[in-house]
Formats: C-alpha cells, structure tokens, sequence
C-alpha cells in the first residue's frame, strides 16, 4: 500500500488508467461493503461501479493526511449503499427484509440452512448494527477506521457490532436447539 | 459443529466476493468516458482563452467588459454607502 500516494498523484495528473490499480484494489472490499449494507446480491457490482466512479470525480478532495484511501473510498460506498436502501424503502412494492423464521416446523439443520438463517438475521438486523458488523468483521476495519466511516464515536461501534453478534449468537442458539 | 466455528465459517464465506469477469473493465471504461468529457469541457474554455489571445478584437473587448463591470460594482457599492 505503500505507493498508493504515488498512484493517486498520477490520477490526479491526467492519467487515468493508473486508477485501475486502485479499483483492482480495493472492488472486492467495496462489493462486499455494499453487499453486505444493503443485503442484496443483484445490484451490488452496479453500485460499485458508480462508487468508483464517484471516487474518481471527487478524487481532489481526498486528504491522505486525514484518513487512509481505504477508509475515504469506503465512506463513500457506505453513503451510496444507505442512499440505496432509502430509495428502496419509498417504494411501495419493495417490502421491508423480513426477520428468520424461527417458528416453523422442527427439521434437522445443515450447515447452510444455518448460513441462510444468519444470512436472513443479517438483513433483518437495523441498518447501523449491520452497517457496523460489516465494516468490522466484514471487511477487517479496525473500531476506529469504521468509526470514522460512520461518523461516531468507538464506543458507539463497539456497542453496535456488540449488539448484531448478540442478535446472531441467538440465531445459532436457535439452530443448535432445532438440531437436538 | 460449535457456535463460533459455524459463525467464523459465515463470515469466511461472507467476506469471500466472486467478482464478474469484466468489472474492471467497465469500470475504467467509464473513467475513461468521464475524463474524456472533462477534459472536452476544459478544452473548450482553454479554446476561448486562445481566442482572446489571438485576436486584438478580443483582447479589446474583454477589457472593455470587464472594466465595465469594475465600474458597475463602485457604482454599486457607492450608492449602498451613500443611500442605504
């Protein structure tokens, strides 16, 4: 990472191609961001490509000495991401995600069917628990890199991803439960 | 399989993105589209900069415009001095 100052320079030079080694880079963080924020898979690649895009058109406005590419790139997904999901929400066709199951008839549960269990728990988890388990266990960020992505304070994410791990825990509880 | 495996295996598999083929590609063609069209609009106002340079017509009347806007602002601001 230690030529990313030298590449963004060259971008904001005039040469453009040189931003191909940053969206080869960092796609695959920015997708599953916005994957995992918005809990749909279909239109995740399209977003990024916009977030890219924003990155590229704003690029001047990155300042290194306030926080990393990383984290500027990824406040901007995280903003198309939530822009995303309002857009979404008004309309009236799109219903809200709905919450796991869990009163169904007893069956034995796979592996997967655990998956798809905390897969739907996730997206029924309220958006800043997800959005602050995603940056954390997600994509790796340290507490104070998502902090500064969600604009609020350590604590603040510590007690969130705190919360959706509780809200999961349970969700696994439950699958061991209907194992038995 | 215990709670923490199953849940650090979810989130193994979570953090694993297939990405298409062309993503990149597309991408940086629309990159290139952009600073294409960026550049076109700089170009255009680099275009009328040469103009006025090449041309004593021009020069003549971009002077003359903008002292008439000089003038037009102390007018300005002599009569909020003078009749606010």
């Amino acid at each position: 990472m230690t030529d990313e100052p030298h590449i963004i320079q060259r971008v904001l030079d005039g040469d453009a191609e040189s931003f191909r080694l940053l969206v080869e880079r960092y796609a695959g963080p920015v997708v599953g961001m916005i994957r995992n924020v918005t809990g749909d898979a279909r239109d995740c690649e399209d977003l990024a490509q916009d977030v890219f895009l924003a990155a590229f058109a704003r690029l001047k406005t990155f300042d290194p000495a306030r926080s990393r590419f990383s984290t500027w790139l990824l406040t901007i997904a995280r903003n198309m991401s939530i822009n995303l999901l309002k857009k979404r929400r008004s309309r009236a066709s799109v219903e809200p995600p709905q919450p796991p199951d869990d009163e169904g008839p007893l069956e034995r549960v796979t592996r997967q069917e655990a998956f798809a269990r905390l897969d739907a728990a996730l997206r029924s988890l309220p958006d800043r628990q997800r959005r602050a388990l995603t940056l954390v266990e997600f994509e790796g960020l340290s507490y104070e890199e998502a902090a500064v992505i969600e604009g609020t304070r350590i604590g603040t994410i510590k007690s969130r991803v705190s919360r959706a791990k509780a809200a999961l825990g349970e969700v696994l509880r439950a699958c061991h439960e209907d194992d038995k | 399989m215990k709670h923490e495996e199953l849940y650090s295996e979810w989130v193994r598999q979570r953090r694993n993105i297939c990405l298409g083929e062309d993503f990149t590609q597309d991408v940086m063609n629309r990159v290139h589209r952009l600073k294409a069209d960026q550049d076109r609009r700089r170009l255009t106002w680099s275009r009328i900069v040469d103009r006025v340079g090449y041309s004593s017509w021009a020069q003549a009347a971009a002077v003359a415009m903008a002292a008439l806007l000089g003038l037009g602002r102390i007018l300005l601001t002599l009569r909020l001095l003078l009749f606010a």
